[in-house]
């Protein structure tokens, strides 16, 4: 049962059913509009034809091409095709809500002669299209009731067999093609209507009012007409946004990935989220995501898995997004080397204190830092009696940018000013702490 | 039974004297000050930071006023933190220090320390619900670092997210990991469960496999996927080299807490 399913849902099984459908509609058309001889069915058997091609340039590019694993050529997949063909389809319903809707129009303003009379000489035949009365027998009327009702049932179910498929799926080809077969059985549902008030009233009040009815009749008939193609440009706008979104790599929304952003950015060990660019591939959304982390390489991999997973959650929420590809790049905080110099007085016991000023410290100690005063390395340089004028000299020649006193001396804050180097009060001694625990004995 | 209850009672004594103090040995970074802060208001204690012995070196004998001097400017610099000259008072106190709690783990283990590493981050959010992961295997090591998990959990009314990685065991076609668990690891569980409802504390109990992942990457994962704010670990008296403990460090970006 499961594998009956499984295969249901394939979407070559679909679109080889589509193909069928799209058959026994050509046939049916066709075959009635030859039988009463009618132009329009003979045209939209065509027209069913022409959606049996569709059906092919969609398994080929969107299914089979679309589907490719990535490759080197192909870095980010083969997926986009897909969107092309979205765009096909959407064209597609913009030409048949235009074919529709001069129809229509044309058809209501022939219901009033002298109105019509008047437009029709004034406008070419692709805005103003000449309309088809035919007169059809009574057995006849039944035949074209029927090969548009069927047409009409057979395109709502395969229409909508395809979108769930699609869904399923995650192939926007697939969607746009029940969307546009759902849009042909709107019209084909209007035309059954249609057909059924203008014919049946004729049939039945035909020789009561013979006026009146086939006028009511075509209004109504045409009035459908408009409205369905109202319906189709909805969708054909619906389907060209989406395509155009795909092709031209349209962000997910500033909302999501704020929202993505502080997820992220709430995940231990990750300082900032540094850039986030998102689009969405079809219906899958696909998210590259830069973080700056001071952890250790070894915690990129559980970091990596961690925003993943959870950036995916999130997204899976959001119907649109069938599927999430998430993208996670590490980058080291960079830190501006700066170096600096404290004044101690030691002593060869271990004991050390801050050291007043220059002059009455004994050892000079330096600071290799990063930016955020985390020490690298530091040493101790005896400086005990080194006359001023030497010591600047010193700390210039080491690039010391800032000198650290406990009380200070005008002049020595003076001249280390006058060589640009930060003379500044300190309080803490930053000696290494092992150092302590060991001298503490413990 | 009769053991497990010992065990609780003891457990309760220990918890009540597991912590009086956060201790900084330095102010290597402005985070572990950041984070210090905020864990002794969490866990409402006092943050002390050693200075040294103020013991004046022979050659600063001309200022005997230095070392006063210097404890009164910590005192206005630092408000709020206890400055201390002696480490006596370091049993009992956390302290914080992502590379105390480095070297700790990695050489050798002797002086029965409670270090924290913050590792990058600079506290507990106080609107958070918090959540504390323990690793656990064997129960001796366990039973090292329980007492100041309880005491942590019951103060700060987090949820205790007991984490057990298992391998699986060739024998046992079962799927569920708990099957694939050694004896050991079975007591441990069935002492978790006892005292968590004998003292009324949140818990969560996850038993998995990471294999073939590293142990220590499997736990640091896990800590990330559950929203943990905090891994309690203890450090095995008997492993002389290459601790899980020490390799949790290396992976985890997780603010961890170590029991040497």
């Amino acid at each position: 049962m499961k594998n009956w399913r499984k295969h249901l849902l394939s979407p070559y099984v679909v679109m080889s059913i589509a193909a069928i459908a799209y058959i026994i509609k050509f046939c049916l058309k066709y075959g009635v509009g030859q039988w009463v001889n009618s132009p329009a069915l003979i045209a939209d058997g065509y027209h069913n034809f022409a959606d049996l091609i569709e059906v092919g340039l969609v398994m080929f590019f969107g299914i089979y091409l679309g589907n490719k694993p990535r490759s080197a050529e192909y870095p980010m997949g083969r997926k986009r095709l897909e969107s092309i063909i979205v765009l096909g389809i959407g064209i597609a319903l913009v030409v048949l809500a235009y074919d529709t809707t001069t129809k229509s129009l044309s058809g209501l303003i022939s219901l009033w002669p002298n109105l019509d009379e008047s437009i029709r000489p004034h406008l070419p035949s692709f805005i103003f299209p000449p309309v088809e009365n035919p007169i059809i027998s009574e057995s006849a009327f039944i035949g074209v009731l029927c090969a548009a009702g069927i047409s009409a049932i057979i395109s709502m179910i395969i229409g909508r067999y395809e979108i769930v498929c699609g869904k399923k799926a995650g192939m926007v080809s697939l969607i746009a093609d029940g969307q546009e077969t759902i849009s042909d059985g709107k019209i084909e549902i209007a035309a059954f209507i249609g057909f059924l008030s203008k014919f049946g009233l004729i049939f039945l009040f035909g020789s009561t009012f013979p006026i009146a009815i086939p006028i009511i009749g075509g209004i109504i008939e045409y009035a459908l007409g408009l409205f369905v193609a109202y319906l189709v440009i909805k969708t054909a706008w619906e389907i060209l946004g989406n395509a155009f979104h795909v092709l031209l790599a349209k962000s997910i929304g500033t909302n999501k990935v704020e929202t993505i952003r502080a997820i992220v950015k709430k995940i231990p060990g990750i300082r900032a989220v540094t850039d986030i660019t998102s689009f969405s591939d079809g219906h899958t959304a696909t998210c590259l995501i830069s973080v700056e982390t001071a952890a250790s390489s070894k915690a990129h991999r559980p970091l990596w898995r961690t925003i993943k997973k959870q950036v995916k959650e999130y997204l899976s929420q959001f119907e649109e997004f069938m599927g999430q590809t998430v993208h996670v790049y590490f980058q080291q905080p960079e830190y501006p080397f700066m170096r600096e110099a404290q004044a101690l007085i030691l002593d060869n016991d271990g004991r050390e204190m801050n050291s007043p000023t220059i002059e009455s410290a004994t050892h000079m100690r330096i600071y290799d830092m990063d930016g955020e005063h985390h020490r690298l390395r530091a040493v101790d340089i005896k400086i005990k009696n080194l006359p001023l004028s030497e010591f600047i000299d010193l700390i210039q020649y080491k690039s010391i940018k800032s000198v650290f006193v406990f009380t200070g001396s005008d002049e020595e804050r003076r001249s280390c000013e006058h060589v640009g180097i930060h003379y500044e009060l300190n309080t803490l001694i930053r000696p290494y702490i092992h150092s302590r625990l060991n001298s503490a004995h413990l | 039974m009769t053991d497990f209850h010992t065990a609780t009672q003891k457990m309760l004594t220990e918890m009540q004297t597991a912590i009086q103090m956060i201790t900084l040995l330095s102010i290597r970074k402005p985070g572990e000050l950041k984070y210090a802060r905020s864990m002794a208001s969490t866990l409402n204690l006092p943050i002390s930071l050693f200075t040294g012995n103020n013991e004046l070196p022979n050659e600063a004998k001309n200022w005997p006023d230095l070392s006063a001097m210097q404890s009164q400017r910590l005192q206005m610099a630092l408000p709020g933190i206890q400055v201390i000259s002696s480490l006596d008072h370091l049993h009992g106190s956390i302290i914080i220090s992502n590379s105390v709690a480095r070297k700790e783990t990695g050489g050798h283990r002797d002086r029965n320390l409670i270090v924290l590493a913050p590792q990058d981050e600079s506290g507990f959010d106080p609107h958070e619900k918090k959540k504390i992961m323990i690793p656990f295997g064997r129960l001796d090591t366990f039973l090292k670092c329980l007492p100041l998990a309880l005491a942590i959990a019951k103060q700060t009314d987090s949820t205790l997210v007991f984490f057990h990685t298992t391998r699986p065991e060739p024998t046992c076609s079962s799927n569920d990991w708990h099957d694939h668990m050694v004896a050991n690891a079975r007591e441990t569980e069935s002492f978790i469960v006892t005292i968590c409802s004998e003292l009324n504390i949140n818990h969560e109990i996850i038993i998995t496999s990471v294999y073939p992942k590293v142990i220590a990457e499997g736990v640091a994962e896990a800590a990330l996927q559950n929203g943990c704010h905090l891994i309690i670990m203890a450090v095995a008296d008997e492993v002389v080299f290459g601790s899980h403990t020490e390799q949790v460090l290396n992976y985890s970006p997780t603010p961890t807490l170590i029991v040497v």
